[in-house]
């Protein structure tokens, strides 16, 4: 790779110094500057790897939380975005709660991320972080990317993470409001307790548990509530102190007991109240949201609160079941009073419904009620009741069965039956032809009840008045029936009426002459004539009963619905004369049917699907006509005016529906504004013809639904009112769904653009940690850049004469040839040129397309550009606008680092070959094993290193060192370290002198260099060990007997560091065979614990393991090696030295003659075991002395008997050998003899005979060659 | 303990192969010898291999020395086979003992060079 890629003038480094570092006024750099590293493993900051400050400057300068860990010991740094995540109050330094508690979490990760290389991502996890005085319960996503350290290895792992607490609990809390509305029930994490009541209207009585969720019985004691209260005055109040009362009951799903509740009130009908005390999460801060899911809750859940409290403890407003809408009429007619002496039978099998009947009819007549036809029918016979009321649905006689009965029944067939009865239709056919005299349909209102009641208790009485034949009691009859509640009349035989009661002349409000007679029919609605006076002019021809249902004129002027019957009356003699009629005011019930028809109905259309535009159509079409003339749904716009959602109107002859699709989008998409107070629109109060009602959504008001009926419709009245409040209630329920679905889908589609965003940043950023080269990292930037916005995409680096060049380009035509790519290169005067001086980034609408123009820096280092053009001419969107600046911001580091691996990956190779040693020297007397180990595969360089440096005579100087750092830098500081302590070493100098000698050297290389060093020297024939460390750790001896001991020394300062230079010496005698273990850190070091731990884990494994003084040492070292932990990411350096075990010198003596050759031979071999000789090395001494004995033996004792002496010494340069007798020596006499002493000269370096006449003493010796052991 | 050596002999086509598997020192220098002319004996050449000798010292060399003019005497040629790198070619290689006797690396070529004597 050529060297153009961050050089010139745009050449970058990170920041060096501790301002530069962590410059800036935030709480988190203010306590990294003050803090003193020099106690850390990190060291001081100037010596930090300038990965760690690039990427510890980008950390800090972040707005978002991001966490960065560093290193196998995984040192952690935090930036003011995470302390903001805790509040503003903390005082610490690098957030350490917030760290202790995702630790758990991100920990593991972190250490994978580091082993891996590889980016990984945790969504949504769950973090109980102190906050707020609270133990919140808050979630996190967090995006852990490996950062990749000057050597181009996994050296840290970044952070980013994001709280995810709102949306998660949103969701959760939408799930919980949805239960709610079938279950209400409910508890979970965000609701520790629901519990329900009700809080009568009646003060008299009790307020009672409806339904809840699991708790303590303490907590249904309606005493520890103020139910009453929030009742009373309709607002809500908080209780404390439930954890007391609950004994510290701990709430399913939440971390602690809940000691808080939230009490709301909503109302109900009768004045009932129905009250929900929500339990408060301990790990929640009670907020806005909050009150807000609770007062959706109470809404969603308040229907089926009610059919849970109907099922379990029936109530007046039960009574109406099978209903959808409260029976709320049991206000009496004041001028509905009937008499007192009819009794009616109540049968119905329900108790509840019995009382309720009871309770109602018992206002004006006396009752009695029986659950069973069977009772009934008993009780039927022994007369004495008026009418009889019975449920048409009983389990042991049916209605229908009963009356059928009793009609067969002398005794009973004349009592009037009136059915209650759930449906219509083809059972009240039936009925009737049964001989039921009337049906009500549930729901019937109970002014209608009594009023039907009444009827026809007056035309039993007065058909039993025709069939006794007391026309003597005309008089008397028609007082009996002013006295009647019904609208009473009779009519002669020839169809003219000739009485009407007091009751109908109210009704109509005109004088008997303007009635009797035809008069009447006056009042019939035009349009009914085909019904009333047709039907009973058909059934005076018949002379039979008739029932119609018609419209009639009432006093007020307005039309009311009459049901109309009439029955043939009976003269004395038995002959027709005339009828007698009763009518029945039912408008009320028809209007009440109406209504009932138009809510299912609206029901139905709400719930039958389609967008919310549909729904809201298909209302109006529903509403007018039919209860309406005008419809229009107003809501709270954005700009404070109205939105008019839904306008319907009666056209000419058509209803116009009219829903504005795109008023309705806007208003969901601006969300809920609301109005203070309680009041609709302005200008709207309480018109007969018209009806406001406020959309209300969690208590606040949104809008109004605002009916206005026409001349032709009666006003409305009570039930209208309430009908349409009741439209308004769904309608807004049915807005703030729509609303909340909208809000999810929005937020959902937001966080999925998020999670899409994230996990393309996590894949940029796991790719270029894998990218070695500039041209990778940019290819890698410019293909993302495409695939985020199909946008093309141009990295540019600077050129030579400022001139910028395309170094990757993406979807920009082959080759990037387009002209805008030409433009944005070919001149230093281009847009992208400026930007990169000013490091700003630019977005340009400007046509033909939009294009963005950033800057590639680190901090205030541009190492680059990268321009991108969008596909056509919009604007960037602020997501595209962040991420591309992300990819730029990971692209620039990226690159600044690429930019240095490409020089440095050649040289680093290079010097590894020259700088570490793969081979030692073979010194007799000692076994030596070394082993180095990388951090990483990638570049296998470091500052760890170690030397056996062979003194003169019998000294070997050994050393083990570790320059901070890693890369090329370490490399170069090592090996010149390396060579000044082992020449130093090699003068002579004794180890302290060669180490300070060697500091003071250091302080010139660089700065802020740090270099711990141990080196020694071992005296071959003594054992002595003289040594001197300079802040290493201390290296372990391994005794003969298998103890182990810490070659131990003063504290001394690394080399380098600028300290004083006074190293002392140490010295220790080593027995022979003892095994001197030397090494760097990362042998002992594991993360998260204190090196003594890794110390000790090497002195037991040390004293374990077997290590015979003949076994090759590297049994032993490879074993050590497995105490590296397995993040093992930090270089180690092994050194092993074992003292011989065996003599350094040879003293043995031989019989002289031939036959000791072999044995002589034998002893020398082992002997020169520890000399580490080559074979034929071996062999030279073996001849030599061989052939010194041989001559001996010949010469000296050739008729003797003698003893040859053979003396031995090994020193660390050479052999000596010497061997002597008492003989004296003749010279050799034959010509192919001769040759030992030529041969012995040959191998040997010198070869000194001394014969005396006493004795011969041969003395060889030869330097031992630098053999090199493999 | 006195020094062994074992002697295995070989005939083939009109020379003799004597196999040398030991050590060679003074006190069996006359073993060899006779090992070396009792198979000499009879054949126009013997071939002496130490490729199994582990040890070979001047008193070997000077016994090969005198064996080969002894049977030079009768007209029987002596060759040694041993190979670069083992101790007694080392040793032979000091005294240039090919200089006086063939010296070869392995028997084939030993083999070889006799057959080409032959021609």
């Amino acid at each position: 790779m050529p060297a153009r890629s961050v050089s010139g003038h745009t050449r970058t480094e990170p920041p060096t110094s501790r301002a530069d570092l962590f410059a800036g006024s935030g709480e988190t750099v203010r306590h990294l500057r003050e803090f003193d590293w020099s106690g850390t493993r990190l060291g001081e900051p100037e010596t930090w790897p300038g990965t760690l400050r690039t990427t510890l400057r980008t950390v800090l300068e972040s707005p978002s939380p991001m966490l960065f860990v560093w290193g196998t010991e995984l040192y952690p740094f935090s930036n003011d975005a995470c302390r903001a995540i805790l509040g503003e109050d903390r005082e610490t330094g690098s957030s350490p709660q917030f760290l202790a508690t995702v630790w758990n979490v991100i920990g593991p990760v972190c250490e994978r991320v580091l082993a891996t290389g590889e980016a990984e991502r945790i969504e949504n996890q769950i973090v109980w972080l102190e906050r707020g005085g609270i133990v919140e319960e808050t979630f996190f996503t967090f995006s852990c990317g490996p950062v990749t350290g000057d050597d181009g290895a996994t050296a840290g792992v970044l952070c980013a993470f994001s709280e995810t607490t709102g949306e998660v609990r949103a969701r959760r809390r939408m799930a919980l409001v949805r239960a709610a509305a079938e279950n209400p029930a409910v508890a979970g994490p965000d609701l520790p307790f629901a519990l329900w009541w009700l809080v009568p209207g009646d003060r008299a009585a009790e307020p009672e548990f409806l339904v809840g969720s699991e708790v303590p019985p303490a907590l249904r004691d309606p005493l520890v509530w103020p139910l009453r209260e929030v009742a009373a005055d309709g607002r809500a109040r908080q209780v404390g102190g439930l954890a007391v009362r609950a004994a510290g009951w701990v709430a399913p799903g939440t971390a602690g007991p809940a000691d808080r509740a939230h009490v709301l009130p909503v109302p109900a009908s009768h004045g009932d109240t129905l009250v929900l005390t929500a339990g408060l999460s301990p790990n929640t801060a009670f907020d806005e949201d909050h009150l807000g899911f609770l007062e959706m809750l109470a809404t969603a859940a308040f229907k089926a609160v009610l059919r849970a409290a109907l099922k379990a403890v029936p109530k007046e407003s039960a009574v109406a079941h099978g209903s959808e809408t409260p029976s709320t009429d049991t206000i009496l007619s004041p001028g509905l009073t009937g008499t007192q002496d009819e009794r009616i039978l109540v049968v119905d099998d329900n108790a509840d419904i019995r009382a309720y009947l009871q309770r109602l009819l018992g206002e004006h007549w006396e009752t009695s009620a029986v659950a069973s036809g069977r009772e009934a029918l008993d009780l039927a016979r022994s007369g004495g009741f008026g009418l009889m009321l019975a449920d048409a649905m009983m389990p042991e006689a049916e209605g229908l069965e009963l009356v059928r009965e009793m009609r067969a029944d002398p005794g009973a067939e004349s009592l009037p039956v009136v059915l209650l009865s759930a449906g219509a239709g083809g059972a009240v056919v039936q009925g009737l032809t049964t001989g039921v005299d009337d049906y009500l349909v549930k729901p019937f209102s109970s002014r209608d009840l009594l009023a039907r009641v009444g009827a026809h208790l007056v035309m039993a009485r007065l058909r039993r008045t025709t069939e006794i034949r007391l026309d003597a009691s005309e008089q008397r009859f028609r007082l009996l029936c002013d006295e009647a509640p019904a609208l009473i009349w009779s009519a002669g035989p020839a169809g003219g009426w000739d009485f009407v009661n007091r009751a109908w002349l109210a009704h109509t409000g005109r004088t008997p002459s303007q009635e009797l007679g035809e008069g009447w029919a006056e009042g019939v609605h035009p349009d009914d004539g085909h019904l009333m006076p047709a039907a009973y002019h058909d059934a005076l021809a018949r002379r039979r009963a008739f029932e119609v249902e018609y419209r009639h004129r009432r006093a007020d002027g307005s039309y009311g619905w009459l049901i109309a019957r009439g029955v043939p009356r009976l003269d004395s003699e038995g002959a027709f004369a005339g009828f007698i009629g009763a009518c029945t005011d039912v408008t009320g019930r028809k209007r009440h049917e109406e209504r009932h028809r138009i809510l299912a109905a609206v029901t139905a259309g709400l719930d039958a699907g389609g967008a919310l535009a549909e729904r809201l159509g298909r209302i109006g079409a529903i509403l007018v006509p039919a209860f309406a003339a005008r419809c229009t749904l107003d809501v709270s716009a954005a700009d404070g005016g109205l939105s008019r959602l839904l306008h319907a109107c009666t056209g000419e002859g058509e209803t116009e529906v009219r829903v504005p699709t795109e008023v309705l989008d806007r208003w969901l998409e601006a969300g809920i504004q609301t109005k203070s107070g309680t009041a609709g629109p302005p200008g709207a109060g309480e018109l007969p013809g018209a009806m406001v009602s406020p959309i209300t959504v969690q208590g606040r008001v949104l809008g109004a639904l605002t009916l206005i009926g026409d001349g032709g419709r009666p006003d409305y009245e009570g039930e209208d009112r309430a009908v349409a409040a009741e439209l308004a209630r769904r309608l807004a329920l049915h807005l703030d769904y729509a609303r909340l679905l909208h809000v999810e889908r929005t937020a959902r589609k937001a966080v999925e653009r998020a999670a899409a965003r994230s996990a393309r940043l996590q894949e940029i950023t796991a790719s270029l940690s894998r990218a070695l080269t500039v041209e990778q990292v940019a290819d890698i930037v410019a293909a993302h850049a495409r695939t985020v916005m199909d946008a093309a995409a141009v990295v540019v680096m600077p050129g030579a004469g400022h001139v910028l060049t395309a170094v990757a380009t993406a979807g920009a035509g082959p080759g990037g040839e387009e002209t805008w790519v030409r433009q944005l290169t070919g001149t230093a005067d281009h847009p992208l040129a400026s930007v990169m001086r000013d490091r700003t980034p630019r977005w340009q609408t400007s046509s033909p397309r939009a294009l963005a123009l950033l800057p590639l820096a680190v901090g205030v280092d541009v190492v680059g550009g990268l321009a991108v053009r969008l596909p056509e001419d919009r604007r960037f969107t602020p997501g595209e606008q962040d991420e591309l600046v992300a990819i730029a911001g990971l692209g620039a580091c990226a690159l600044q680092r690429a930019g240095r691996f490409d020089v440095e990956h050649q040289m680093a190779a290079t010097l590894q070959r020259s700088l570490l040693p793969d081979r030692l020297p073979a010194v007799p007397g000692i076994s030596t094993w070394a082993k180095y180990l990388t951090a990483t595969s990638e570049v296998t360089i470091g500052g760890d290193w170690y030397d056996v440096v062979p003194l003169d005579d019998d000294r070997v100087a050994v050393v083990i060192g570790d320059v901070s750092g890693h890369g090329i830098g370490a490399a170069a500081v090592m090996g010149q370290i390396r060579s000044s302590l082992s020449a130093y070493l090699l003068e002579g100098h004794d180890p302290d002198q060669a180490l300070a000698r060697t500091a003071r050297m250091a302080e010139t290389l660089e700065p802020d260099l740090m270099v711990t060093t141990c080196c020694g020297v071992l005296h071959l024939e003594t054992g002595l060990f003289e040594y001197a460390n300079a802040g290493h750790p201390p290296p372990l001896v391994r005794y003969p007997d298998g103890s182990v001991g810490h070659l131990r020394s003063a504290v001394s300062p690394p080399l380098g560091i600028g300290g004083p230079k006074d190293y002392r010496a140490f010295e220790e005698r080593l027995p022979p065979g003892s095994t001197i273990v030397l090494y760097t850190d990362g042998l002992v070091e594991r993360r998260g614990e204190p090196i003594d731990a890794g110390l000790r884990r090497l002195a037991r494994r040390l004293r374990q393991e077997p290590d015979p003084p003949g076994q090759p040492l590297d049994q032993l070292g490879e074993r050590l090696l497995t105490l590296i932990g397995s993040e093992g990411n930090d270089d180690t350096a092994l050194l092993l030295v074992r003292t011989s075990g065996s003599p350094l010198t040879l003293e043995t003596d031989f019989p002289a003659g031939p036959d000791s050759l072999a044995e002589l031979r034998r002893r020398l071999s082992d002997w020169l075991r520890i000399a580490h000789l080559s074979k034929l090395e071996e062999f030279e001494f073996l001849l030599a002395c061989g052939e010194a004995v041989s001559n001996a033996a010949e010469h000296a004792y050739a008729f003797t008997e003698g003893i040859i002496r053979v003396r031995g010494r090994i020193t660390a340069s050479q052999i000596t050998l010497r061997v002597s007798d008492e003989g004296s020596w003749r010279e050799p006499y034959e010509a192919d003899r001769g040759r030992g002493i030529p041969l012995m000269r040959a191998v040997m370096d010198s070869v000194t005979i001394d014969a005396t006449p006493t004795g011969t003493t041969v003395e060889m010796s030869r330097r031992l060659r630098r053999m090199e052991l493999s | 303990m006195t020094t062994s050596a074992r002697f295995h002999t070989r005939d083939v086509s009109g020379r003799a192969e004597l196999i040398v598997d030991g050590e060679i020192d003074a006190s069996n220098t006359e073993q060899l010898y006779e090992a070396v002319s009792r198979a000499g004996s009879g054949h126009s050449t013997c071939v002496v291999d130490l490729t199994k000798a582990d040890y070979l010292d001047s008193a070997g060399i000077n016994t090969l020395f005198r064996v080969h003019r002894d049977l030079a005497r009768l007209g029987i040629r002596l060759h040694l086979v041993a190979p670069l790198g083992s101790c007694p070619r080392y040793a032979l290689n000091l005294v240039c003992a090919h200089d006086v006797i063939p010296v070869h690396d392995a028997i084939a070529g030993a083999r070889a060079a006799i057959a080409a004597e032959g021609l």
